[in-house]
């Protein structure tokens, strides 16, 4: 299978941002771009750092599942943000907006039409190619920084082992090898497009996001703690929940696995 | 404490958006709270008014009045408060263990929880150091924005 070192000269000419990813990181191997960033040992603290590792021995994703990544094939980066303050409520919209921007990076690209699966998991043809993870560290309830973990399955074509959703790549679907180096600046030049559409409209987020879900309208069930809840995938509220549609009513879900029923 | 003044105060903090009041004046201390369970009521969005109704219908407002003396003003609780809407865990994943207890010594920057709103896993950090005292939501169920979550006797 084809590796690639990663060439950080190629990415730059393709990086087109006032902040995000100036400040750009690059780690061969580490246990996971969230906690590296998160980490107050490590005192990284420019807004908008950007920190790309080539092996993560822990990436993982919510509850600390975890995520698979051959070196020198994918992209698994972090963005730290620290001026989330001046998002205000729009912050519970950047996860969507996360997983719109990797959709639509890799619809112009590549022309493949993927989907997302609330609230932010991207796939195509059903099959997953990127898992997205916001964390946070607040003191008391002000929140100090932010951290949003991108995964995107690029080249890698051969996926063992067991997987709570089958994984694809973009080679896969595409049939041709990506540059990941061009991939990545592109990611990043939407990214902070994004952030700055969540500031001045935020409401052309959900648009765009109820535009690559398949699912509105669906029977779907949420697994979530302790109980499996089903009903229909009315909507996502303005706030970004997951409007759940059964005979008690409408109810609005914060959190849980999402599948069709 | 002037009753006709407790009665103003009791209806500034019912028509506003303050859960909380406290003053203390003269040795007088008054303290106003306000419970709001607007979470996770299952609506019928054909007819909001319905809701609303039935959020203010539930709010209802506590008043406690006390002669403050120094000696209460030296044990000093801090409340941790939730800095967004969202789910409450008390530890890193389901099958793990909490990361506090009631009872246990924090310092500022020890983690207390996790507040998962839609898959932004945004940890918790203690802003003062003291004993946790009390843990005022059950895991995994809803806070909301501003809501207590921990009591911390200072120390």
């Amino acid at each position: 299978m084809e590796t690639t070192v990663f060439t950080i000269e190629k990415f730059d000419i393709k990086l087109d941002t006032n902040w995000i990813g100036r400040n750009f990181l690059f780690i061969e191997e580490l246990d996971s771009t969230n906690s590296f960033l998160l980490d107050k040992k490590n005192e990284i603290s420019t807004d908008g750092t950007v920190l790309l590792a080539e092996k993560q021995n822990k990436g993982r994703g919510r509850f600390d599942r975890q995520w698979y990544s051959t070196k020198g094939q994918n992209l698994t980066f972090s963005i730290l943000l620290t001026k989330t303050a001046s998002f205000g409520r729009s912050i519970n919209l950047l996860n969507l907006g996360s997983s719109v921007v990797v959709a639509q990076t890799i619809e112009n690209l590549f022309q493949l039409k993927p989907e997302l699966k609330w609230p932010n998991d991207v796939l195509i043809n059903g099959k997953k190619i990127s898992g997205i993870l916001l964390e946070s560290v607040s003191s008391g309830n002000k929140m100090i920084k932010l951290v949003v973990g991108i995964g995107v399955n690029v080249n890698q074509t051969i996926f063992q082992g067991q997987y709570n959703i089958q994984p694809t790549s973009i080679k896969h679907e595409y049939g041709q090898f990506i540059e990941r180096e061009k991939l990545l600046a592109e990611l990043l030049n939407n990214y902070e497009g994004m952030l700055y559409k969540l500031k001045s409209d935020p409401d052309s987020i959900l648009k765009e996001w109820r535009k690559s879900c398949k699912l509105i309208g669906e029977k779907i069930s949420v697994i979530q703690l302790e109980e499996t809840k089903h009903g229909i995938f009315e909507d996502i509220d303005d706030e970004g929940y997951l409007l759940l549609k059964s005979k008690n009513g409408i109810e609005k879900i914060s959190f849980g696995d999402v599948s069709v029923y | 404490m002037d009753f006709n003044l407790i009665k103003r105060l009791v209806k500034l903090v019912e028509s506003s958006e303050v859960t909380e009041l406290e003053l203390e004046e003269d040795n007088n201390y008054i303290r106003i709270s306000k419970k709001v369970k607007t979470q996770q009521v299952a609506y019928q969005p054909q007819i909001p008014m319905l809701q609303s109704t039935q959020a203010s219908q539930q709010n209802s407002v506590e008043v406690e009045t006390k002669q403050s003396s120094k000696e209460e003003a030296k044990v000093d609780v801090h409340e941790v408060l939730s800095p967004m809407v969202g789910t409450f865990y008390r530890a890193p994943a389901p099958d793990a263990d909490a990361y506090v207890k009631v009872g246990e010594n924090v310092s500022a920057g020890s983690i207390l929880c996790i507040v998962e709103a839609m898959k932004l896993m945004n940890e918790i950090e203690s802003d003062v150091s003291g004993k946790v005292v009390k843990i005022l939501v059950e895991n995994g169920k809803p806070v909301e924005y501003n809501q207590p979550l921990f009591l911390i006797q200072l120390g």
